[in-house]
């Protein structure tokens, strides 16, 4: 232990002697693992915005499509739908998004159900909608902002029914919410059910979509096949599913990136590689000293590998920390649209910090000893250089 | 060729027991006896000179003598140590204990200050302690260069060097002191301070062989012996 | 399917059996050179030549284990952050479960790790010793742990490459919690004092028997550690299932170990199973290096080694003790001392 430790404290004297190259391999180090990290990084947020939004999402929602294209579920079949064996409950929502031209930008409006309980923890101001209260409404923090109001103001929209009989509805804010989750509640509106079908042009005995909740997960795959008999043109979204398949499509995307940064992740290895085996004259010296002196070849090639070992760490943690600055300080300018390229839809999204210390920790570890295993060979060739290279001075 | 033991110690090992030693290189493809088989017995507190002209395998004996240059023939025991048939690491172990060695070129490493080059050899034990860290400072106090402990090795002029050379060979306290041309560069004034010096680490009881061309040194009355060395063998002289 | 590979810790799970691969199957390449060339008594240019060699491979081997050590850690970190994108995966074992190699190569990457390490000890006793006694032999056997690292590659290989995200698995809650109730009631209770009571036995005895090692290396106290470290590595898996995961989860009949990974649990299986295997691995070390003891010719270095590898097993099997009681501990205190099973737990 002791022992390592004087080595260690002689491989950072080698390091600053020779402070010129060492920095040149860390931030080159560091530059790759960096790469490596925003990739891995943003891939966790948006996982994590993933699964923060699918807390919201029923188990199964059952829309429907007439001629491909989505329409309105009759509300008729809720009762048959719920004596599907393992079905809990089932919802019918009204919901569906309206521009604003105020801010310019389409809004989400939600009929409550009276299911909006979870937003009692979120509210920032105010207070929740009660059951049934009419025109009324809470929205999340960014729509407030934009709009530039708070509890207790009133907003103005004109309903969707097109044309002439398009009508200002007037809806008091009662309470504005905010969620960790940004991706989801950022630009929605929650009014009462019976405004929300006013201002979306839903009529009664219609529904944007069910919402199904199950007794258990395992059940979403029976249910589903019970509810498509009964819904004519049932496309039914399993929450599971949905979920699998944006972390899968976040994995692979992130591979993808991760895949094309392989060449640099090489190129930097063969640079190491040239490094450690081409030893400078002055190394070559040191090293020849060192045997001479009485340094046993596993202490010199230890004191060598610890060496690298402090590169590649110092290397590698930089370039995390660097990819940290990047994804949560800097929001990843330049590579967030390759990742996720179907957020175009909502406000900005401010990602949040969201790391897996186990994931950076690999990171770290995985560029760090495959570059301390390409030094090893190098290492021992200087190693066991003669001692009595000392005796001529070297050479 | 061999030497008859000058002054056989009764009690204790010679200092160095060289049998039989040859070193042959091979360059390409030619192929060199630079020493041929030389047997040697040093006694303990001796000071002895090994005197030859140039390429003579003064420099490859020494390495011989303290086990740094591995023998082609023969084999070496080093106060009761056989070096030579130790394992590679045992053998440093060995050889870092009982010798210290002073380079003709000094292979002090440069960027380093002269404390750091001094306590070099007590890294892998795990650094100096305080004892040895004090004993360091002793040593450079002893050789005048205590203002000179925290600076870099290529500001120091080549006298500097050489006695810190000597002050790193010295810092684990070896039985044993080989010295490659001590006075190559010096003039005659710091000859006779070298001579001096090594005089007075022979009377504390350390076994010296120092290689030289210089007569002043290889003359000086404070000298043992001197070996004569031509084309790899010795001479009587 | 090849695309598993963009997944950046199966990718690095690979990239370190392949390394893992390359650094054992070079070393053993100069191994075998060294063997066909020893020659014991000789101490020449030639000899130190071999000697250098051999540095050569104790080098890549040890570089090999510090690289099978990390697979260890990735192929359970990789498992358990895949669990979500595998339907049904709740954990680990799910992950695991859902190819015919998960938990094979599980066991390849422990056994790579396990067989680097042994012969590391090896190595190091071989460099204590004066002479060359142990060389030979050190080098034949990393001829044998040449085809463990290769299944191992193949083995992770194929994990990787079989992972199907699109099958649903069946995780812990069903095979282990289900598999478990049925042992249960054929043996209420009996089953589960039985396995702790031999795991909390056989590593107490390890740590003891690491001690008395430590104190007088005898042959007796060396193989007794090396065999109570491996009865209580076996007796570990049904005590960590039946009685250390239930009070890890505070319900009786949830019954995972590789949920101790996830955060929920505190991450506690890290470090737990972390130390039965080094406890268990340098229980077996004292043992290896007491059959080599005749052999190296000089049993004080060899027991000087024992000495240093003693303090460690029993640290070791200690800390493991203390983690795994952790969690059951803190359930009694916060229940008053009642049992998480009932009154005949
Ligand atoms: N590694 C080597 N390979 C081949 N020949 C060598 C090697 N080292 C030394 N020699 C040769 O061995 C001979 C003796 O060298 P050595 O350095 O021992 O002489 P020296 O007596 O110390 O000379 P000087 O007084 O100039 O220092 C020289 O001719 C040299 O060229
Ligand atoms: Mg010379």
């Amino acid at each position: 232990m002791k022992r390592q430790l004087a080595l260690i404290g002689y491989a950072l004297g080698a390091l600053s002697r020779r402070r010129g190259r060492s920095a040149a391999v860390t931030a080159g180090l560091a530059l790759v693992v960096g790469l490596f990290g925003s990739v891995l990084f943003l891939g966790d947020a948006l996982r994590a915005e993933v699964e923060a939004g699918a807390r919201y999402l029923p188990d199964l929602s059952v829309q429907r499509l007439v001629a491909g294209r989505p329409a309105l579920v009759p509300t008729d079949v809720v009762g048959a739908v719920r004596g599907i064996p393992g079905v809990r409950s089932v919802n019918a929502r009204v919901w569906g998004y309206l521009y604003v031209p105020p801010i310019s930008a389409n809004i989400t409006i939600l009929g409550a159900t009276g299911r909006e309980a979870t937003l009692h923890a979120a509210m920032v101001a105010g207070r929740s909608l009660r059951a049934g209260e009419r025109g009324a409404c809470v929205l999340g923090a960014a729509l407030a902002e934009a709009i530039g109001v708070e509890p207790g103001d009133e907003v103005s929209l004109s309903s969707d029914v097109g044309g002439s009989d398009a009508t200002v509805h007037w809806l008091r804010i009662v309470g504005v919410f905010h969620d960790a989750s940004a991706l989801r509640t950022a630009d929605v509106l929650i009014t009462s059910d019976a405004d929300a079908r006013n201002l979306l042009g839903v009529d009664a005995g219609l529904a944007t979509d069910l919402a199904v909740s199950l007794t258990t997960p395992d059940e979403a795959r029976v249910a589903s096949e019970k509810i498509a008999l009964l819904v004519a043109g049932a496309r039914i979204v399993d929450k599971q599913l949905l979920r699998r398949t944006y972390a899968l499509t976040l994995d692979g995307r992130g591979g993808l990136l991760s895949a094309m940064l392989l060449p640099a992740l090489a190129a930097l290895l063969l640079l190491a590689w040239d490094r450690l085996t081409g030893l400078s004259e002055a190394e070559r010296r040191e090293i020849g000293v060192l045997k001479a002196i009485g340094w046993e070849v596993s202490e010199v090639l230890t004191a060598r590998l610890w060496e690298s070992l402090l590169v590649a760490l110092g290397g590698a943690t930089l370039g995390v920390l660097g990819a940290y600055a990047y994804v949560f300080l800097a929001q990843a300018p330049g590579l967030a649209g390759a990742l996720y390229g179907w957020s175009a839809l909502y406000p900005p999204l401010r990602l949040t910090p969201q790391v897996d210390a186990a994931q950076a920790l690999a990171l770290i570890v995985g560029v760090a000893l495959p570059f301390v295993a390409v030094g090893l060979v190098p290492a021992w060739r200087a190693a066991t250089l003669d001692p009595d290279h000392a005796l001529r001075g070297g050479a | 060729m061999s030497i008859e033991k000058e002054s056989p110690a009764p009690t204790a090992a010679p200092a160095i027991d060289a049998r039989g030693l040859t070193k042959r290189y091979e360059d390409g493809v030619r192929r060199r006896e630079v020493v041929s088989d030389v047997s040697v017995v040093v006694p303990q507190g001796a000071l002895w000179v090994l005197r030859g002209p140039s390429g003579s395998g003064k420099t490859t004996l020494l390495g011989l003598l303290g086990a740094m240059v591995t023998p082609t023939r023969g084999e070496v025991i080093v106060c009761g140590e056989p070096l030579s048939r130790l394992r590679d690491h045992h053998r440093t172990r060995a050889r870092r204990r009982l010798v210290g060695f002073v380079f003709q070129e000094l292979a002090l490493v440069p960027g380093m200050t002269l404390t750091e080059n001094v306590l070099l050899p007590l890294v892998p034990e795990g650094g100096a302690t305080n004892a040895q860290r004090a004993h360091a400072a002793a040593l450079l106090e002893r050789f005048g260069l205590t203002a000179f402990a925290d600076t870099r090795i290529e500001r120091l002029s080549g006298g500097e060097r050489q006695r810190g050379a000597v002050a790193r060979a010295l810092v684990l306290s070896p039985p044993v002191l080989l010295l490659d041309e001590p006075t190559a560069h010096l003039d005659a004034a710091r000859v006779l301070e070298v001579v001096a010096m090594l005089a007075a680490l022979r009377d504390e009881g350390r076994t010296i062989v120092a290689t030289t061309h210089d007569p002043r040194l290889a003359d000086s009355a404070s000298v043992d012996r001197v070996l004569d060395l031509a084309d790899g063998k010795l001479v009587e002289n | 399917m090849l695309t598993n590979l963009l997944h950046p810790l199966l990718l690095l799970r690979v990239v370190a059996a392949l390394v893992v691969a390359v650094l054992v199957l070079v070393g053993a390449r100069v191994a075998w050179q060294v063997l066909l060339r020893w020659q014991i008594s000789r101490a020449s240019e030639g000899q130190l030549y071999l000697e250098r060699r051999a540095e050569l491979v104790a080098t890549l081997v040890q570089g090999a284990l510090v690289m099978t050590i990390a697979g260890l850690a990735l192929t359970v970190l990789a498992a358990d952050r895949l669990a979500p994108s595998i339907r049904g995966a709740m954990c680990a074992y799910g992950v695991f479960g859902s190819t015919p190699t998960g938990f094979f190569a599980l066991g390849t990457s422990a056994a790579s790790a396990a067989a680097c390490a042994l012969w590391v000890v090896l190595h190091r006793l071989d460099l204590r010793l004066a002479t060359p006694a142990l060389t030979r032999r050190k080098f034949l056997a990393l001829l044998f742990v040449v085809p463990l690292v290769l299944t191992d590659l193949v083995a992770q290989l194929r994990f990787v490459l079989d992972l199907d995200f699109t099958v649903v698995a069946s995780c812990c809650s069903t095979s282990l919690d289900g598999t478990v109730a049925a042992v249960e009631r054929a043996a209420p209770a009996g089953a589960r004092d039985l396995a702790s009571g031999v795991a909390l036995a056989a590593a107490l005895g390890a740590v003891l028997a690491a001690l008395f090692t430590r104190w007088r290396p005898i042959a007796a106290a060396a193989y007794a550690a090396g065999a109570l470290s491996l009865v209580a590595a076996v007796a570990a898996v049904p005590a960590v299932l039946w009685v250390v995961a239930p009070y890890a989860y505070e319900s009786p009949h949830h019954l995972c170990p590789f949920c101790l990974l996830r955060a929920d649990a505190g991450g506690l299986g890290w470090p737990l199973f972390a130390s039965l295997f080094t406890g268990t691995l340098l229980g077996v070390a004292l043992a290896l290096v007491e059959s080599q003891k005749r052999a190296s010719g000089a049993s004080a270095e060899a027991a000087a080694m024992q000495r240093g590898l003693a303090r460690w097993a029993a640290a070791a099997w200690l800390l493991a003790l203390v983690l795994a009681a952790a969690p059951v501990v803190r359930y009694l205190v916060l229940s008053g001392g009642v049992s998480l099973f009932g009154a005949h737990g």
